[in-house]
This record gives structure tokens, sequence and C-alpha cells, in this order.
């Protein structure tokens, strides 16, 4: 009955011997445990990792481990030996197990999901087990009986008898290969056998087929794809996406890869390739629903409308998207966000469940409301406003609002400016606005909630617009420009919120005279100001609903004495103006302002009693032009001039150009620069002064600079400048820089000595001009000059043998009777040669000038006049001279031109530094005196005198 | 066929073949425009080639034939691409958004629309007009009604097989109408030709 053979057979017929639990079944369970090394409780088996190259897919094997040492043999014998006495002994308090295993197994799948379901019917011997009783669930490849997953699975007493459901995901496409499911029972360590495998049975195909078909995955998961391929057929390659991906061979002809989901999939899905692209299956990616934060109410009071945010997308479309149910009925096939449902309102709180199904999984949210507390009313329809008594009518498309308290927004929108009013009762359906601006237009809205259980507030409604009523028009802004004898009346045009409905007209008023204007003139001009009355003006706007309040202003009778300007910088696009007060300012200041050289239109604003500040601020405002800002004091006559002030609201750099830019040498190192200012229209900020900037131009480095203030003219002698070539420039220098560079000029200075030989060569010439006219006047009236100055002479008679020439002599010399020492004259005659030589001792007369003005010559008679071989007269000293005598034989000669020619041989004598002793009755110092003449040409005379004046020794007499 | 009629027909008949040649050519070039959005669509590479039973049927278009039995054919063929490409419409799910799509089912609608037309050129063409039944696919062939299974992949498959029916056989047209016009040229030549495709032989 007991057999020691290890195996199912015995192992089964050892349980159908003895119905209750015996030594051999747990000696056989020991001893299969021992030998075959099977686990009883195995893990689920995980496909190896797709990344490793083709290889036989195997599960983990269980090696059997032999244990089988006799001792734990023995042991176990003798401990079922001891355990069967007992029973034995004990027999009516054992259970009495017997366990024949589950009932009825059977095995279903679908495919889709990749799951496996096992069905069956409780072991009829778990009745008399106590506790819980095990049932051990096996999945086995079919083809080589290896085992992918196994579980234990409890089944509790109470649950004995009935049909029990278990199921289980595969990794591996359930197409790939056969599957097989094994179950047995368990009770402590007795097990029933294991139940008739029930196979799923893989997919077998003439040509490469791809599993699982169409499938649906989450993002970052893994999914196992297998091929299977025909009879015969190798396994070329397997694609995920278009990429080449590594295979496991499972088994026959049926290949997988695991795949990482990455990312997901685009709208189309991803494509799976096995050996061809014609063969494949294509793949969706996404995620399962993330809906979250569910809130039901109820707008109609009908119905309930649950919202929810949709969260994070599934990527999954069509078929695939998420579907979506409340409390288990279907929203419309299109919901997303929203699902509407027809409900009673009444039944208080309650709980709300939505469902969220996608393929990748479900989700549910819950909100717990009483949807009468939970009210969002819908929005006013038919929203009235009338402008007449400003009251704002609507209408409720539901009548389950007319009973309802509720609290009403009513928003005002005029021209962009909002402004919101609450009111409240049951059913509100009309509002009474107040404080609305005349000849406005306004558009109102209306929303409404609950007062009491306020939940939200529900929609608006869409806009109505109104106009409300016109109302007289407020007082004008008036002031005054005054224009020589003309003051024109200004004031300000009214704006829409002042003028209360459209102004028809203005009414001006002074003295006993009206005038009518109209819009859009804004102006009056008044020529005549020499009555009294009409210095008083009064100005009124009228629209349709009446009259302004009159603005009046007094014109002065004289004009305003003028104010030094003081200067103001202006900052942020205006002017921060403060002045010293006026003890006549009773009803405050008024500050208007124009720029400075143009004509414009005066500006004006009105500052407060007691406040001598103000931001000047206007849109007319532009930078770099100068403005003039009066201040002018307001009193119960006509308004005072207090104070002027002139400035930029921003200064910028001069546009205009400095004009007219000359430079001038004078003198050897002066240079006069002038130039002409920026015109004060063209300014464009204050000039504080000018640069003038020249360098040499053969050395444009040295740039050297000089700075004119603005309080000396426009013009600058700069000095010190040397000799050169010059480049000037001048720039006008304001707070923001320098600008309104002029032209530059160029200046080529001259040294002062080209200009004093300009001065002599001019002084000659005119010297030159004056000398020719003077002779030429005197030659014009020689005759009268020459008697005036020289009175005819008489010619003097000559006797002929005086006039005789010497032999070998063309000069005689006159011989003086008695040798005195006296003066003598040297006759040089013209000879044929050219050449004469005058010999004292050669003739025994003498020419004798009485009226000689010759100063006396001492010297000695008989001195030899010798003649040179060039031709020049030789003295011999001492002086061989002769002395004039009063005592000449002979005829006295009285033609002066003759002492002249003499005296002008002295003069030379003079002049080449000989001096006679005149005084010294001796000779002189024996001294030798050359005396030399370059022969020159005397015109008055007609020849040419070259004297030669030898002083020779005695030694050469 | 009944039609006997001679193709040199009358001045008017031969600018009608010149302009369903025309037609053709710029129908073909539409069709390749539309196989290669799809093909960028779907991933698929340019030398995916389809195999197996065709999808269009019709006797194969011989030299030998009447001009007018050719264009019957032709007529036939063309006639069961516009049936095969609005199952395709019908049945292909509209996912996605943005540009590339927009592209493509402008493409699509394009090469419907042209399709018309030139079924109903070469209608004029025919001898006999309309009155004569075009020939009908095989009703064995259960390909044209698409994938029974639902499976994207199949379903991806077969519109692509339609598309490159559509491509072969405006090509088709367009020769042979060129060749039915007696100067053998559109008025305007495009210079584009149809992909090498010798792996078909038609039935």
């Amino acid at each position: 009955m007991f057999s020691i053979n290890i195996g199912d057979e015995n192992f089964t017929r050892c349980q159908q011997s003895k119905p209750t639990l015996s030594v051999c079944h747990i000696v056989a369970h020991a001893l299969v445990l021992l030998l075959n090394n099977r686990p009883v409780y195995g893990q689920t088996q995980q496909l190896s990792r797709p990344e490793t190259t083709e290889t036989d897919y195997k599960p983990t094997p269980n090696h059997g481990i032999f244990y089988g040492s006799n001792i734990m043999l023995v042991f176990l014998l003798w401990a079922s030996l001891f355990l069967s006495s007992l029973q034995e002994q004990n027999g009516q308090d054992a259970p009495g197990v017997l366990l024949s295993g589950p009932q009825n197994v059977s095995v279903d799948n679908d495919l889709k999901d990749q799951r496996i379901y096992v069905t069956w019917e409780d072991d009829p011997s778990s009745s008399r087990v106590p506790d819980k009783l095990i049932y051990d669930v096996e999945v086995l490849l079919t083809d080589n009986m290896t085992e992918v997953h196994s579980e234990a699975v409890d089944v509790r007493s109470d649950q004995a008898s009935r049909k029990y459901h278990w199921s289980w995901t595969s990794a591996l496409p359930l197409e790939c290969t056969s599957h097989s499911v094994r179950l047995r029972s368990r009770y402590q360590n007795y097990t029933s056998q294991w139940s008739p495998l029930q196979t799923i049975t893989g997919r077998a195909s003439s040509h490469p087929q791809v599993f699982p078909n169409s499938s649906v995955v989450q993002v970052d998961s893994n999914i196992t794809f297998c091929c299977i391929l025909g009879p015969g057929q190798r396994l070329e390659y397997m694609k995920y996406n278009n990429i080449l991906m590594n295979t496991t061979h499972i088994i026959d002809q049926s290949y997988a890869m695991v795949v990482h989901m990455q990312s997901p999939s685009p709208p189309s899905c991803i494509n799976v390739f096995c050996n061809s692209p014609l063969y494949g299956t294509c793949v969706y990616v996404g995620y399962p629903p993330g809906d979250r934060n569910l809130v039901c109410e109820t707008r109609d009071l009908e119905s309930v409308r649950c919202h929810w945010d949709t969260g994070r997308a599934t990527n999954l479309t069509n078929q695939r998207k998420t579907h979506y149910h409340l409390n288990g009925r279907a929203c419309p096939n299109r919901t997303v966000s929203n699902c509407y449902q027809t409900v009673r309102v009444d039944q208080g709180e309650r709980n709300w469940t939505l469902t969220a199904r996608n393929p990748l999984g479900t989700l549910e949210l819950r909100d717990t409301a009483d949807l009468k507390k939970r009210v969002r009313l819908l929005a006013p329809t038919e929203v009235v406003a009338s402008g007449v008594n400003a009251s704002v009518q609507w209408q409720w498309e539901r009548q389950q609002y007319h009973i309802l308290l509720m609290v009403c927004q009513v928003q005002l929108n005029h021209s962009g400016h909002i402004d919101m009013r609450n009111y409240s009762g049951i059913g509100l359906r009309s509002v009474v606005l107040h404080g609305l601006a005349p000849a406005q237009t306004y558009t109102v809205q209306v929303c409404c909630g609950l007062k009491q259980h306020f939940w939200k507030w529900g929609d608006w409604s869409k806009g109505s617009t109104f106009k409300t009523k016109e109302d007289i028009p407020e007082a004008l802004d008036v002031w005054m420009q005054v224009k020589a004898n003309q003051t024109i009346i200004l004031w300000k045009p009214l704006t829409v919120n002042q003028s209360h409905g459209q102004i028809k007209d203005y009414e001006v008023t002074w003295g006993r005279q009206k005038t009518i204007i109209h819009p859009p003139q804004n102006e009056f001009l008044i020529s005549n100001r020499s009555t009294d009355e009409g210095h008083r003006v009064t100005v009124t706007a009228n629209n349709s609903a009446g009259s302004s309040t009159p603005s009046i202003i007094i014109i002065p009778r004289l004009p305003h004495r003028s104010k030094t300007s003081m200067k103001i910088v202006g900052s942020d696009g205006g002017f921060d103006l403060s002045w010293s007060a006026s003890p006549n300012a009773s009803c405050g200041y008024v500050v208007d302002w124009c720029p400075t050289h143009t004509k414009c239109r005066l500006e004006w604003v009105k500052v407060p009693a007691g406040i001598t500040r103000a931001r000047i601020q206007s849109a007319s405002f532009e930078e770099g032009v100068r403005y003039t800002l009066s201040i002018y004091a307001c009193t119960p006559w006509a308004p005072e001039l207090w104070e002027r002030r002139e400035g930029y609201v921003k200064e910028c750099l001069p546009k205009g150009q400095i004009q007219r830019l000359a430079a001038e040498q004078h003198g050897p190192d002066t240079v006069l620069i002038s130039w002409t200012g920026i015109p004060p229209e063209n300014q464009t900020a204050f000039i504080h002064g000018y640069i003038i900037y020249y360098f040499d131009t053969s050395h444009p480095s040295s740039l050297r600079m000089f700075n004119v203030t603005t309080d000396e003219p426009w013009a600058k002698n700069l000095t010190g400048i040397p000799v050169s070539s010059y480049r000037f420039t001048v720039k006008a220098l304001t707070s923001v820089g320098e600008g309104g560079d002029s032209s530059p000029v160029f200046l080529q200075m001259n040294p002062q000595t080209d200009q004093l030989i300009t001065v002599i060569i001019i002084s000659l010439g005119s010297a030159a001009c004056l000398l020719t006219l003077v002779t030429i006047l005197c030659y014009r009236n020689w005759k009268c000059v020459k008697e005036n100055l020289y009175p005819k002479i008489p010619k003097p008679v000559w006797k002929e043998e005086w006039l005789t020439p010497l032999e070998g002599h063309g000069c005689q010399i006159l011989y003086v009777d008695s040798c005195q020492p006296s003066e003598i004259d040297i006759v040089c005659n013209r000879v044929q040669s050219g050449e004469a030589v005058l010999d004292n001792n050669a003739g025994k007369s003498a020419l004798t000038n009485t009226n000689s003005d010759v100063p006396a010559l001492h010297g000695h008679y008989n001195q030899v006049l010798s003649k040179t071989t060039s031709g020049h007269f030789t003295f011999s000293s001492p002086h061989a001279m002769c002395s004039p005598s009063s005592q000449l034989s002979g005829t006295v000669i009285q033609n002066p031109s003759y002492n002249l020619e003499v005296q002008a041989c002295l003069d030379m004598g003079q002049s080449v530094g000989y001096e006679p002793d005149i005084n010294s009755s001796s000779c002189p110092n024996p001294e030798l005196y050359n005396m030399s003449y370059v022969p020159f040409e005397m015109d008055s005379w007609g020849y040419k005198l070259q004297c030669h004046l030898e002083a020779s020794s005695p030694l050469q007499e | 066929m009944a039609g006997t009629r001679t193709r040199r027909g009358t001045g008017s008949e031969q600018s009608r073949t010149a302009r369903a040649a025309a037609l053709a050519e710029q129908l073909h070039h539409e069709c390749t425009l539309l196989l290669d959005l799809y093909r960028k669509k779907e991933t698929f590479a340019k030398e995916l080639t389809v195999s197996g039973d065709h999808l269009v049927t019709v006797p194969p278009l011989s030299s030998q034939l009447l001009p007018n039995d050719m264009l019957w054919r032709l007529y036939s063929a063309l006639q069961q691409c516009r049936n095969l490409l609005e199952r395709a419409i019908g049945r292909e799910e509209v996912v996605g958004n943005g540009e590339d799509r927009a592209q493509y089912e402008n493409q699509k609608k394009t090469v419907r629309d042209r399709l018309g037309h030139l079924l109903e050129s070469t209608r004029l063409l025919l001898a006999d007009g309309a009155g004569t039944a075009a020939f009908t696919p095989e009703p064995k062939n259960t390909e044209i009604d698409g994938p029974v299974n639902g499976s994207p992949f199949a379903l991806k498959l077969w519109i692509y097989r339609i598309f490159n029916e559509l491509e072969h056989w405006t090509l088709t047209a367009s020769n042979t109408l060129k060749a039915l016009h007696p100067d053998g040229a559109t008025p305007k030549e495009r210079g584009t030709s149809g992909r090498a495709r010798g792996r078909r032989t038609r039935r």
C-alpha cells in the first residue's frame, strides 16, 4: 500500500487509498520535495531581458538539489510513523482531511487584455477543513511545461462550496504560444493532486503575425511583442517605430521583444513590423484618466451639472478616449469636462460620483452636495435700462427663481470705468440706479446669486446700453490773453463730464454788448477797451438743459508791467513751479504759459489761494522749446502779473547752427574770432557760453579750446597763437552739452616782416610817385623855377689864351698870382680822351670863386696833380689846392656852377674820410691818403667824374 | 465591348482626349503627393511595397485592344479606384491636428474631386457614353471592404494599398490617354513621370 517510489501516480494512489491524512502523504510529499526540488509556491515568471540577443526563451529552471541524505529520510519516516500512531490514538478529533482537489476547473482568456481566467468549484473535502483552504495555481508554457506563474489562493472556510474565480495577466501575449493552467488544493501540509491541464492554444500562421494586436499601453510601461512566423520561416527583424529591436526566441516559430514606452504615441498608432512592413501591428501609448476636482451644482433647480478638470491629456483618441459616467449613467459622448443630468434637487445632501474610464484605467471622482445649496443662477434675460429714471429691468427664464431670495450685482460701465452695485430681494427683476452723470452713456449688466446659501455668482446677462438725461453745463474756466490793444477772452472747452450734454453755444457779455459764439470756437476777441464796462467780461455755456453759471473775468485797465523772467528747469515733461506769495492774491493764482518765441494760444491753470506752487503739465509741451510762464495774482479786480519764468521742459542740444564764423589775424600772434549766435527762436536750451575750438591744420592733434561766456561779445581775440594755418570752430555750451557747431573756418597766418616789407614798398612807391610828380611839375615850369631859383647870369667872357689847352694836358691849373695859402679851385675839363689832369702849376691863371662857400683849404702851392694811367686824379700831398684869392690876376670868375663842381669833388673827398686840417698852417702829417672815387654819372652835368685821391708821400716827389 | 469606332475622331474629340490626358497627368501628380503624405503620416518607409491580390480588378490593358475597349477598361479601373477611395475616407480615423493633418486631408479631397473629373472626362470619350456598365471587381474579393477585424494596422495597410492603386491607375490613365491622342503628348507636357512599378502585373 505504501510505496516508496516517487511519482505523481504513486502519490495519487496513496491519497486514494486512505481518506485521511496519512503517513503515506507526508512521506511521499517529503520525498517529492527533496528529490524533485520543485517549489510548491512559485513566483510569477518574468521574461528574460529583451535587450539580450536572441536566445531560447526559458523560464528560470528549478534545479533540483538533492538533499537525500539518509539521515533526513530516516527522520521523516520516523516522524511519520510517530504521527501515524498519534492519529490512530486520537482519530475522532482529527479533521479527517482527504483533499480531492478543485472541481470543474475551467479556463478562459481575454486575448486583448492578455488575461487568463480560471474558474473552479470547491474541493468537496473542504467542508471538513476547519481553517482556510489554499489553492495552488500554476500557469505553464504548454510546449515545454515551463512554469511562468504560480500563486497560492486563500479560500476562507465560510466560502466553502462556492465557485471561485481567479485571473492573471500575462506579460506575453497569449497568442504567442500555448499556455496551460492547473490547480490543486492544500490544507496545512496536505495537498491534493493537480487538476488536469487546461490549455489555451497559441496562434499559428502561414505568414508573420505580430501580437498583441492594436494594444493600448501606458506611457513608461514595458510591453512584450511577439512575432509568430509561418512554418519554415526565419526571423529577419522586428522593428518598433522603424527602429530595429533585439528579440528573444520563445519557442518554435515564436519570437518576442520587449519595448519600453517612453512617450505618448501620435494620434496615429506606432507601427511594429516583423520581417516586413506588411506584417505587423500598431500600438497606442497614452495615459489613464487624470481628471480631478469634481464639483456638482444646479443651474435651473431641475438638473445637476457636474464639472471637473480634465488634468493630463491621455493622448488617446476616438474609441480609446475617456468615457464618463455620472452616478452610473453615461454622460453624453462628447463629454469633456462637464456632465449634465436631470435630477430632483430636493433630495438633500447626496454623493455624486463620476467615473472616467479609458483602456488604460478607470478613475472615480466624488462630490457630496445638497443641490439646493449649490444653486448658480442663470443669466438674467431681456435686460432693459432706461435713461429717464435710470432704472434697469430684467427677466428670469426659470419660474423657480421668482421665489428665491437673491442678491444681484449691477455693473455699470461708463467709458471703461466700472461701477458695481449690489441689490437684493426675492425674485429680483428691477433696480433703480442713482448718482448717474447726466448725458452719459452707460452699459449695464446683471448677475445674481442666492442670498441664503450663497454658492456662486450666476452668469452675467448681456449688456444693455442707455444714456442719461442732459443737465446744465458746469461753469467755464475763463482766462484772457492780452495782445497790444486787443484782449482775447479764452475758455476751456467743457469735457463730456462737464458739459452734461451737447453744448449749443457760448454767450459772451461785456458792458452792454452780448455775443453768441458757437462751438468749436472757444475764444472771443475784444479790441475796444476804452469804456469802463468793457473791462468786465462774462461767459456762459448753453445746452438743451440751460445755461451754465456765468464765468467772469476782469480785463486790467492798463497793460501789465513787464517782469524780469527767471530761468526755470523742467522735469518729467512739465514744470514744478513755485513762487512767492502775493498779498493781493485773495482768490488764488493763475499760471499761464506759452512758447516764448512762437505765437500760441495760452494755456492756463488756476491755483487755489494760499498755495504758491503748482505742477505745470501740458500735452502740448515740447522738448527743446522755451516757454514763458506767467503767474498772476487773482484779485477782486483784474488779475495782476506777479512773477514770470522762462524755461524748457527739457533742454536739448542746440539744433541751430552758429552763423558767420570768421577769423582774422590781428598782429603777429593774435587772431580775432567773431560769430553770430544761435537765434533765440532756434535755441533749444539755455546757452551758458561758447567754446572756440582750433587746431593747427598741420598738427590736427593739437586741438585747443577757449571758453567764452555769454557776457562777452560774440567776438574774441585769441593771442599767443604762433604763425601757422588754423581751423576754427565754435560751439554753444548748454547744460546738456555742446552743440550748434559752426561751420569751420581756416586761417593762414602771415609773419609780421612781410607786412613791414609791404609797408616799405608802399612807402617807397608813394615817395617815387611824389618825386616823379614834382619832377614833372618842375620840368613843365622849369623856366619859372629857373628864374626864381637861378636868375640868369651873364655869360663870362673868356680870353682865348686862357682857354687854350696845355700841351699834353687836358687840364689847366690856374695859378694864383700870389701864392698865398688860399683855396684853389680845380677845374676839370673834358678832354677828348675823357680825362683831364689839373695842375696847379701848369697855368698862370687861377680860377677863383670869390663867392665860394667852400671852406678854405690850406695847402701848398706847386703841388702836382698828376695823371695816373688809369685816368684817376692823383693829388700829391700836401694839399694841392689853391686858396681863393680876391687878388686874382685876370678875370674874376663868377659862375657858381663851377664852384659846385669843386664842391662836389670836395664833398666826395669828405665822404671818404679825408678831412683836411684847415686850421693848421703846416702840412699835415705826411700820411698817405688814398682817395679812390668810382666814377659815376652826374646827370646834371653830363659826364662822369672819377677821382682818385692819393696822399703821396713827400718821398715820392 | 461595344466600341468599334476608330479613334480618329473629330478635332473636338482630340481636344477632349488631350484635356483628359492632361487631367490624368495632373491627378497622377496629386496621387503621388497623397501617397507621400500618407507615408509620412503613418511612418511607412518609402520602399514599402504592397503585395497580394489587387484591389482593382480589370482585364489587362493591351496595345492590341481597340481604343474604345482600352478606354472602357481604364474607365472601369478608375471607377473602382473612386469607390475604394470613398471607402478609405469613410473608414480612416480622423485623428490629430495641425498643419500636416490639414495638408493631408486637403490632398485627399483634391484627389477625390479630380478623380471625379477624370472619370467624367473619360466617360465622355467612350463611344457609347455612360450607357454601358463598367467592369466591377470580383465579388469574392473581400479586401475591397477593408479589414474586418478592426485592426488599425491592417486598416493602415489597406488604405496604403488603395492609394497605391490610385497612383498606378492615374499613371496608366495618363499614358493611355496620351497614346490615344494623335500628337502623343498632352498640350501641357509636365515632364513628370510615375515611379517605376515593375512589381505589378495587372489582370
